[in-house]
Parts: structure tokens; C-alpha cells; sequence
């Protein structure tokens, strides 16, 4: 599958989400992906189609995961986790 | 200078709490001058609450650190931070393995208009020793200095 825009979610929609956006941002640089939309946006606006890939907070992993592919993550904060599994989907840079 | 978090944190809503009974007092707590001070309505603390009871604690962002936050439409007058550490560290429920000491409240009055803040405070929410750092901080002078200046 092929994975053009990634819908970062949490609960409002207002915080949290944004600083995953930003680690998946960093993410992206860090392994020259340039051709991958990311957003953010609260669980409600998590729909089918809305996105290729959305990544969570663990507590709404469910509502997630009725609107497609969703990687879910413990702490929302904890980059390496995010890298962890975002690895699965992308192929990264070796140092 | 241009500072984003000095814009949006005043002192007032800056505080340190020896504990609060239980993860419901300790949202009031963090929320209370916010209240007082006319940033949010009473309403936004109760929206808090009644979230936390359906989904749980949605806020607990990082290690030691919650964000707290509702809609704006949940009672927000005027965008505002506010910023507290409770000293006896508080326990939510399912969430035993994070009790929290620092809590960030956030009030924002649209989707966007915080954003650029936020990512200058992500400097503080991204950093475990830093958060620490400001976790064990019991004078509210030094808290507001330390965030402030990030």
C-alpha cells in the first residue's frame, strides 16, 4: 500500500496531535520523504478515506482503526517510539 | 524580543499545589485561576472531567506531564496557559503507571491560532530531563522563569 497522507489524531484534535505531527515531520527529514501530506486532526474527523495512514494515541486506537491503517502509540511524546513503527511503513536511512 | 509563551502564559495562572486529593480536585486545582481570572467559564474544568470519565486520561502526553485541555467551544473566553505542578505527584485511573506532577492547561480560541505557542512549548513536552526538571520546581517564580524563557 501506498502511503500519500498520514491524519495524526487525538482526542480534540487541538494539542497532542499537532506534536506527533511534528515528530512525523522530523521523521520525513530525517529520512528525505518529501511526497507524504501530514495533518492532524481530532478522532471525529478520523474517517474512512481521510488518510492512507493515522496514528493515534493507544486510547483511541479503536475509532482509528475503523477508518483504515492506524499505528498506535503509548506515549504520544516518545519519538523513538513513532520511528519504531513507522519503519514498518517507510524505508529509512541507514546512518 | 518576540516571545510566544509570555504572550499566552501570565504569571497569575501560574502556580504549585502541595496535592490534591484525587485526579478531579487536581483538574480544578490547575484550572482554578484560569477561572478566576476570566480566561475560561466554569464549564471548561467540568468538560475536562466529563471527557476523562468517558475516554480516560486523554491528556497524559508524556512522563510526569498532562496537558490538559477541552474544546473552545467547551468555555474558553480568552486564549490562555496555565502552568502548575502539584508536589505529591496524581494518579489517574488506568493510568497508574504515570502519575503526574507538571500539568499544562491549554485554552485555545480556534484550531490554529495556538499552534506556533505550542511548537515552542514542544521544546519543554518533548524533553523528559526538562520536564523533570520543572516537575520538581516548588516555587512558582522560578516555575514561570523556566517555562517562560524556554
Amino acid at each position: 500500500m501506498e502511503i500519500k497522507r498520514i491524519l495524526c489524531c487525538c482526542m480534540s484534535g487541538l494539542g497532542s496531535s499537532f506534536l506527533v505531527e511534528m515528530n512525523v515531520k522530523k521523521f520525513f527529514k530525517k529520512n528525505g520523504i518529501t511526497d507524504v501530506e501530514v495533518d492532524h486532526a481530532g478522532v471525529y474527523d478520523a474517517t474512512k478515506g481521510a488518510a492512507d495512514l493515522f496514528i493515534c494515541s493507544a486510547d483511541i486506537k479503536e475509532e482509528c482503526e475503523k477508518a483504515g491503517p492506524t499505528v498506535p502509540l503509548n506515549r504520544l511524546t516518545d519519538y523513538d517510539e513513532l520511528e519504531g513503527k513507522l519503519k514498518e511503513y517507510f524505508e529509512v536511512k541507514t546512518a | 524580543m518576540n516571545n510566544l509563551i509570555a504572550e499566552y502564559l501570565k504569571r497569575e495562572n501560574v502556580n504549585v499545589f502541595e496535592s490534591a486529593p484525587n485526579w478531579r480536585s487536581a483538574i480544578m486545582l490547575c484550572t482554578d485561576s484560569l477561572v478566576k481570572h476570566g480566561y475560561v467559564t466554569e464549564n471548561y474544568p467540568k468538560r475536562i472531567i466529563e471527557i476523562t470519565e468517558t475516554y480516560g486520561a486523554y491528556y497524559l502526553i508524556a512522563k510526569d506531564l498532562a496537558l490538559l485541555h477541552a474544546r473552545p467551544e467547551d468555555g474558553v473566553i480568552k486564549q490562555q496557559l496555565a502552568l502548575s505542578v502539584i508536589k505529591q505527584p496524581v494518579v489517574f485511573d488506568n493510568k497508574e503507571d504515570n502519575p503526574v506532577r507538571l500539568f499544562i492547561t491549554l485554552c485555545a480560541k480556534d484550531s490554529v491560532s495556538h499552534l506556533e505557542m505550542l511548537q515552542k512549548l514542544a521544546e519543554l513536552m518533548m524533553d523528559e530531563s526538562r520536564i523533570e526538571k520543572c516537575a520538581s520546581i516548588t516555587d512558582p517564580e522560578e516555575l514561570y522563569q523556566e517555562v517562560v524563557n524556554l
